[in-house]
């Protein structure tokens, strides 16, 4: 625990990582390594006395000895007890060396991982992944072994330094020869390390290269299985091998070059010894005795040089104390300990002058906006214009640099880490799965403590700030301690928190939101049914499995995991998914979770036109009553949202509906795919009506001015038929040519005016709006809150959508799609869309501050004309169908 | 393949090297045989015997021969470098060989991480073999001078010095599989911890998202602490072993101590029992040090990389068309390179009945599947992702074996024919499409042998790749995959394909990186082509474009022209329909 203290004490730590930060923690590691580094010094210090001393007694005992007559003396007991000292203090200085710098590093490595956790994603930014891999692994192993490398460094000196000393006393010509026999073996090893980095970088150049080539071939896997050319690929993937082999050898060739100097070093030193020693001897000077210990002494002696080379770990272990210091000197994520307020539905977001700063560039600046609950908003913007970084700020990912994000009233850095991950789920473009099989992979989504769906269990907060009252309060302060106080007790006790309440939770579900809902609900009751008397754990893992399948089916998923090997129980590592059944599921882990908020980050980008029109049903059907925050960079999914946010250079630029923003080109040109390969040339071949037709007809649909963009089409293709610059060559295109049944008759959405082409206004104003535009699929419901009424509103007072919330649970009403009124409850930025200049920055409006501020948002990218709020015609139309 | 056999293959086939290591180990270990004598007689006729003159001759010889031990030394070095050079290159060919075939196999690679981990392998392995060879070489020379020695010096002494060095080393070789066991745990363990820390920081940003912080902490701790538990165990199973070479080490100081007087009463002199302390302390015991060091450490390293490197380099057991495996050079361009029982005539594709599933636990993915497609005829397939279209794709090219049913290419089972005739009877471009290092002429005409530049241009043409191409620098160009977008990289394989002679082609979402315009007119080109054209929808224009449809829904298949689809399957409608029904008013 003391280890969790002194994480968390990083808290406010300042990222400044100095040689003494890093010897801190050396310092700190050495103290909380136990009794192991103080046994290893005393053994190791007395190993090398004794050692020293030995040579000595062995001299003096061949020296007793070989005088004629003399029996088994006092020299011997000596020379046979130091023997056993050296060998005792051996064992145990291993032992305590190993165990020491293993308890050392497991120490420093679990606090690093905590660090790591708690600090969360906003530390890749500073640090690349491997880089903090690294860290965390081998730069935290050389940590532990620093005091090892200090005691052995000293050990190793005293054998060294005391045997120039001891032959020095044995005769002072001894020890001028060893000593400059060393500064010779100084210069070999100072040469050798020079060589072996200049040649090692061909080397290093030959084994990426093959690397290189194998991943390149690997990546072709399935056309070299079809071309059946294997030992083909493989020869060529081989092809660097010589390269590689000539220099590996000319490494070697370095290597005994040096092996060979540093190898005749040291007997050379041992003959000169012996020689100047022979020479005394036969001036009477020495004793064989005496003999024998010089030599002795300079092999020892000679150990001064790997003594450097402890030292040099001890180096390497201070700089490895830095790296390891830098990260966890980095502020981690300190948690508040509020809870959400009960609200139904809950999901208000607000966005309040947020501004991030990625690499000293600005990723989001000024960001004002509110997001009402249980509505679907997209953000759309060029690459770069801080579409992911706004979802990573919605849910606390990161935190802003400035400003705040609010969740239903409570800024999301006072809420405490529980209430945090329960309310928000996130899905992914490139999801990373963990988990031992696909369920668990799914079921890792669900929060700690699931979610009681019917809000019966929780007290509704009398403020904003969400006072805790009890209820769950015991079991709250547990988990809720998050990530703060992780440790292995914590997450047991978190682990069986969750079980407990999933127990409870389970009898208590009841009416859900959207159709997973139902479907998690049904299976709650069967479990109620059936095993309630029975343990709670059959039910719970029914419960639980219900709810994987249900999302999975959510996420077009269910159907190809059931075709894996092992269907839901495949470990993750035997099911290699394709990006977008990866995609799935992420998707599936994120409506498992069931919080009142869901954040999509560009999370359908790799799917097919059918998968992509299957989710986008889910979550404009069984997922709503969730706000939901979608990153996206197709068209189709912009129309079907009921509000888009269009982030440009970080700031939001526009924000309105698709069919609104649609008119400026702008706006338009983001949805432009790369179509550099367009081949308007293409008409001339026989093929000619079908390329026309092909692009343009069925995404034409999709656009903006089609009635059923509403009922949810998606089509993915709609960015590429609503941008390619040959379709805009105007509503000309349209798909007479179209070679199946007749297309519906509809306008390309390129023909949406800048300046008002030949079709109908896309974007007929409110009274308008063609009724017949319903698709008849889709029964709608009235809001009961008629649009303009959200402009006078403060959310705060009267959530927007309280109204309506009560029938989005029961019944088949209609989902946030037709009470998103939505867009009024956003602030505005009057200018933001200026085209003239950069946006300029503009006093922040929110509109429970200002009323007014409702009406300036309907400005339209276009500057202002539109001064009354434009309804795309299908919202209009539901309101006036019944 | 076994572990033993890889490495008595690898010394095998450096037969030269190992005789030269041999030979220059006698020179190297020169010094284990004549210091002792060196010193003793040194001591005794020239310095004690007051002429040091002999005594600096001795010490000459003994100069001299650690002169040859280093020339030696390096001509060892070199010779060992001989033997794990090749066994290295050998061992990257297993794991490139094995890799690549598996991966064809199972349509996947492994990742850039795990491809880096196996060259590491390769290395680790040909460092520690490096290592055993020399310690084990270098523990029987030293031995063997030793005893020279010795026995040179005075035979009695012998027993003094062998039998406790028995002793020692019979102690080390008990304690071996307990050693190699937790090394190997050490190793393993280490692995685990740096696999758990990446997977942690990979995962930051989804730990974070579903706050499972806690579960990730334990998880990743559990690894930490089995590595530290690990490596304790090793350290005191190292401390015991360090008894082992008390045995072999220091005992025989001691009793040739305790046996020095009635040595000097048989005669033996000052440089005699000097000698052989020293042969001891200098040869012995470090000779004994590094062997027990090396095999217990580096032998285990070798065992475990070894071990690694089989199990993912093995060459898998069968290839799904393994009629004859060819070693498969370029593709054949025409029908002289092999002759196939039966050549396939035309191209019609026949599955009667085929079932396939991955697992079997699974769902079968396809079931009961009959599918005629006509020489000449343009199919596509929609449904769903992952409903396994691809499946049926690649049951159709012979790359997977039906549970159950037949699949026959131009009247012939595709399981009777071998890799050559089977590409030579039909191509398949997967999504991923693969371009390599070389020039744009071989990445082209790949499937094709050397097509003639007027073939590449009418292909690079009707594809729609001629600005590619000349941005690419021509056909002579170097191509850097790296340097390609996807759709780019597509173009070059459908150029590919269009190249080939095969009649039947596939396309399994081979344009979908392709802007609607480039996919139409792609797609068109391989229409017109001589030969069968089936086409895994990416997009539903492609199946507007084909003559029939197949519809894939649950694994369950519908096929027709659009007008029967559309009354007959309402997966097709509802995925047709949306456009197609005006909204009624």
């Amino acid at each position: 625990m003391s280890d969790t203290q002194a994480a968390s004490g990083q808290v406010t730590g300042i990222p400044a990582a100095g040689r003494g930060t890093g010897d801190r923690l050396l310092g700190d590691v050495l103290r909380r390594s136990g009794a192991w580094p103080w046994v290893y010094a005393a053994t190791a210090l007395t190993g090398a006395v004794v050692e020293l001393l030995l040579p000595a007694a062995l001299g003096r005992a061949v020296d007793a000895l070989v005088t004629p007559g003399g029996g088994l003396g006092q020299a011997f007991v000596t020379c046979s007890i130091l023997i056993a000292a050296v060998v005792a203090c051996d064992a145990v200085a291993v032992l305590a060396a190993g165990a020491g710098s293993a308890q050392a590093a497991r120490a420093l490595r679990r606090r690093v991982v905590r660090h790591i956790l708690v600090t969360g994603p906003g530390l890749s930014r500073r640090f690349p992944a491997g880089d903090l891999v690294t860290r965390a692994g081998a730069n935290a192993d050389e940590v532990g072994t620093a005091p090892e490398s200090m005691i052995t460094a000293a050990a190793l000196l005293v054998p060294a330094g005391g045997a120039l000393i001891a032959l020095a006393l044995i005769d002072l010509w001894l020890a001028v020869a060893f000593a400059a026999g060393l500064a010779v073996i100084a210069l070999v090893l100072r040469a050798f390390l020079r060589e072996t980095t200049a040649v090692s970088s061909g080397y290093q150049e030959a084994q990426s290269d093959l690397a290189t080539r194998l991943i390149d071939a690997l990546s072709g896997a399935r056309t070299i299985a079809a071309a059946g050319t294997q030992d083909l690929e493989t020869r060529r993937v081989l092809t660097p091998l010589p390269r590689l082999y000539r220099h590996g050898m000319s490494l070697w060739r370095v290597n005994a070059r040096a092996g060979v100097q540093a190898a005749i070093v040291v007997p050379m030193l041992e003959i000169t010894v012996l020689g100047v020693g022979g020479f005394l001897l036969s001036g009477g000077h020495l004793t064989a005795g005496d003999l024998f210990a010089a030599a002795r002494y300079t092999v020892l002696g000679a150990g001064l040089a790997s003594a450097l080379g402890h030292l040099n770990r001890l180096a390497r272990a201070r700089s490895a104390a830095r790296r390891v210091t830098d990260v966890l000197t980095h502020p981690s994520t300190a948690y508040g300990d509020l809870r959400l307020p009960e609200r139904t539905p809950g999901g208000l977001l607000e966005f309040r002058g947020v501004g991030v700063c990625v690499d000293g560039r600005d990723a989001l600046r000024e960001v004002d906006l509110e997001i009402p609950a249980g509505t679907a908003v997209a953000v759309v913007g060029r690459s770069g214009s801080g579409k992911s970084t706004l979802a990573a700020v919605a849910g606390r990912l990161v935190d802003p640099d400035h400003g705040e994000v609010v969740l239903d009233g409570v800024p999301l850095r006072r809420l405490g880490h529980t209430a945090l991950r329960e309310a928000v789920a996130y899905a992914f473009e490139r999801p990373v799965l963990f988990g031992t099989s696909v369920a668990d992979a799914i079921a890792a989504g669900r929060p700690v403590t699931m979610r009681g769906e019917a809000g019966d269990r929780r007290p509704v907060p009398g403020t904003a700030g969400g006072q805790d009252t009890g209820g769950r309060g015991e079991a709250r302060s547990d988990a809720e301690g998050g990530p703060q106080a992780l440790s292995e007790r914590d997450a047991e006790g978190g682990r069986q928190a969750r079980s407990e309440r999933d127990a409870e939770s389970g009898r208590q579900a009841k009416s859900a939101r959207g159709a997973d809902g139902e479907r998690q609900a049904r299976s709650a009751r069967g479990a109620k049914s059936g095993a309630e008397e029975k343990s709670g754990g059959e039910a719970r893992r029914r419960r639980g499995a219900a709810i994987v399948r249900a999302a999975a089916a959510a996420a077009a998923a269910d159907s190809f995991i059931r075709r894996l090997p092992r269907g839901y129980d495949t470990a993750l590592d035997d099911a290699p998914m394709s990006g977008g059944e990866r995609q799935r599921i992420g998707l599936a882990r994120a409506f498992a979770h069931g919080g009142r908020v869901l954040i999509l980050d560009d999370a359908t980008s790799s799917l097919d036109t059918v998968t992509e029109h299957q989710v986008a049903r889910a979550l404009t059907e069984r997922l709503r009553g969730r706000t939901r925050l979608i990153v996206a960079h197709r068209a189709a999914t912009a129309s079907r949202a009921d509000l888009v946010v269009w982030l440009d250079g970080g700031r939001v630029r526009g924000r309105g509906t698709h069919d609104e923003l649609w008119k400026d080109p702008e706006y338009r040109a983001i949805f432009e795919i790369t179509a550099t390969q367009a081949v308007p040339e293409a008409t001339a071949g026989p093929a000619a009506p079908q390329v026309a037709a092909g692009p343009a007809a069925p995404e034409v649909a999709a656009g903006p001015a089609a009635p059923q963009v509403a009922a949810g089409a998606a089509a993915p293709q709609v960015a590429a038929g609503a941008a390619a610059p040959q379709v805009s060559a105007g509503p000309a295109v349209p798909a007479g040519s179209f070679p199946g049944p007749p297309p519906p008759v509809l306008e390309s959405p390129s023909a949406i005016p800048p300046s008002p082409g030949p079709v109908a206004d896309p974007l007929p104003p409110m009274d308008d709006a063609p009724p017949t535009a319903i698709p008849a699929r889709r029964p709608k419901v009235i809001p009961p809150l008629r649009r303009s009424r959200y402009g006078d509103r403060d959310i705060e007072d009267t959530p927007p959508l309280d109204v309506a919330a009560g029938a989005a649970g029961e019944t088949d009403a209609p989902g946030p799609g037709t009470r998103d009124a939505v867009l009024l409850a956003l602030g505005g930025r009057p200018g933001a869309a200026d085209e003239d200049g950069p946006p300029v920055k503009v006093a922040r409006c929110r509109r429970h501050r200002d009323p007014e501020t409702g009406e300036r948002f309907s400005q339209g990218p276009e500057g202002g004309a539109v001064n009354r709020k434009p309804v795309s015609p299908t919202r209009q139309g539901l309101r006036e169908a019944p | 393949m076994t572990v033993p056999g890889v490495l008595r293959g690898a010394l095998g086939r450096q037969r030269r090297h190992v005789g030269r290591l041999l030979l220059w180990s006698f020179a190297e270990t020169a010094p284990s045989f004549v210091s002792g004598l060196a010193v003793a007689h040194a001591l005794d006729e020239g310095f004690a015997a007051g002429r040091p003159s002999v005594g600096f001759g001795w010490l000459c010889i003994l100069a001299g021969a650690w002169l040859a031990a280093a020339i030696g030394a390096r001509q060892v070095l070199l010779a060992i470098a001989g033997i794990v050079e090749p066994f290295r290159n050998d061992l990257l060919g297993l794991v490139v060989a094995g890799t690549l075939h598996r991966a064809a196999g199972s349509g996947r690679g492994p990742d850039t991480a795990a491809v880096a981990r196996l060259n590491r392998q390769a290395e680790l392995a040909r460092d520690a073999f490096a290592a055993v060879i020399a310690v084990v070489r270098s523990f029987v020379f030293s031995v063997t001078g030793v005893v020279l020695g010795v026995l040179a010096l005075m035979g009695s002494v012998l027993p003094l010095v062998l039998l406790p060095l028995a002793a020692g080393l019979a102690l080390f070789l008990m304690s071996l599989p307990a050693m190699a066991a937790r090394q190997r745990r050490a190793i393993l363990a280490e692995e685990g911890t740096a696999s758990s820390l990446a997977a942690m920081v990979d995962g930051l940003r989804d730990v974070r998202a579903c706050g499972a912080e806690g579960r990730v902490a334990a998880r990743v701790g559990r690894a930490v602490d089995e590595q530290a538990r690990a490596a304790t165990g090793l350290a005191r199973l190292t401390a015991v072993r360090t008894l082992s070479l008390a045995v072999g080490g220091w005992l025989p100081i001691l009793l040739v101590l305790a046996a020095t007087p009635s040595l000097v009463r048989e005669g033996a002199t000052a440089g005699v029992v000097l000698g052989t302390l020293t042969y001891i302390a200098q040869s012995l015991t470090p000779a004994l040090g590094s062997l027990v060091q090396g095999v217990g450490v580096n032998g285990v390293r070798l065992m475990v990389a070894l071990e690694r490197i089989l199990s993912t380099g093995a060459p898998p057991a069968a290839d799904p068309p393994a009629g004859g495996r060819h070693p498969a050079a370029a593709p054949p361009d025409g029908p002289r390179a092999g002759h196939p029982r039966r050549a396939p005539r035309g191209s019609l594709l026949r599955m009667r009945e085929v079932t396939f599933a991955y697992g079997l636990g699974a769902e079968p993915v396809v079931s009961g599947l009959d599918l005629t497609v006509r020489d000449g005829e343009h199919l596509a397939v929609v449904g769903p992702s992952g409903i396994g279209k691809s499946t049926v794709a690649a049951l159709a090219a012979g790359l997977l074996r039906p549970k159950e049913g037949r699949v026959l290419i131009g009247g012939v089972p595709v399981d009777l024919l071998d890799r050559a005739a089977l590409s030579r009877a039909r191509v398949l471009i997967p999504q991923e499409a693969y371009v390599f290092r070389g020039t744009l002429a071989e990445n082209l005409g790949y499937l094709a042998g050397s097509p003639g530049r007027r073939e590449l241009d009418a292909a690079v043409d009707a594809i729609g790749m001629t600005d590619l191409a000349a941005r690419l620098g021509g056909y002579a160009a170097e191509v850097d995959p790296g340097t390609l977008s996807s759709g780019e990289r597509q173009l070059v394989a459908l150029t590919r394909a269009y190249l080939s002679r095969a009649r039947l082609v596939l396309l399994d979402e081979a344009t979908c990186h392709l802007d609607p315009a480039a996919e139409a007119r792609a797609e068109e080109a391989f229409a017109r082509r001589d030969g069968t054209l089936i086409v895994i929808a990416h997009r539903l224009t492609s199946a507007l474009r084909a003559g029939r449809i197949l519809v894939m829904d649950g694994n369950r298949a519908v096929d027709g022209t659009h007008a029967e689809l559309v009354d007959a399957s309402p997966l097709y409608r509802d995925l047709m329909g949306r456009w197609e029904t005006p909204a009624p008013a």
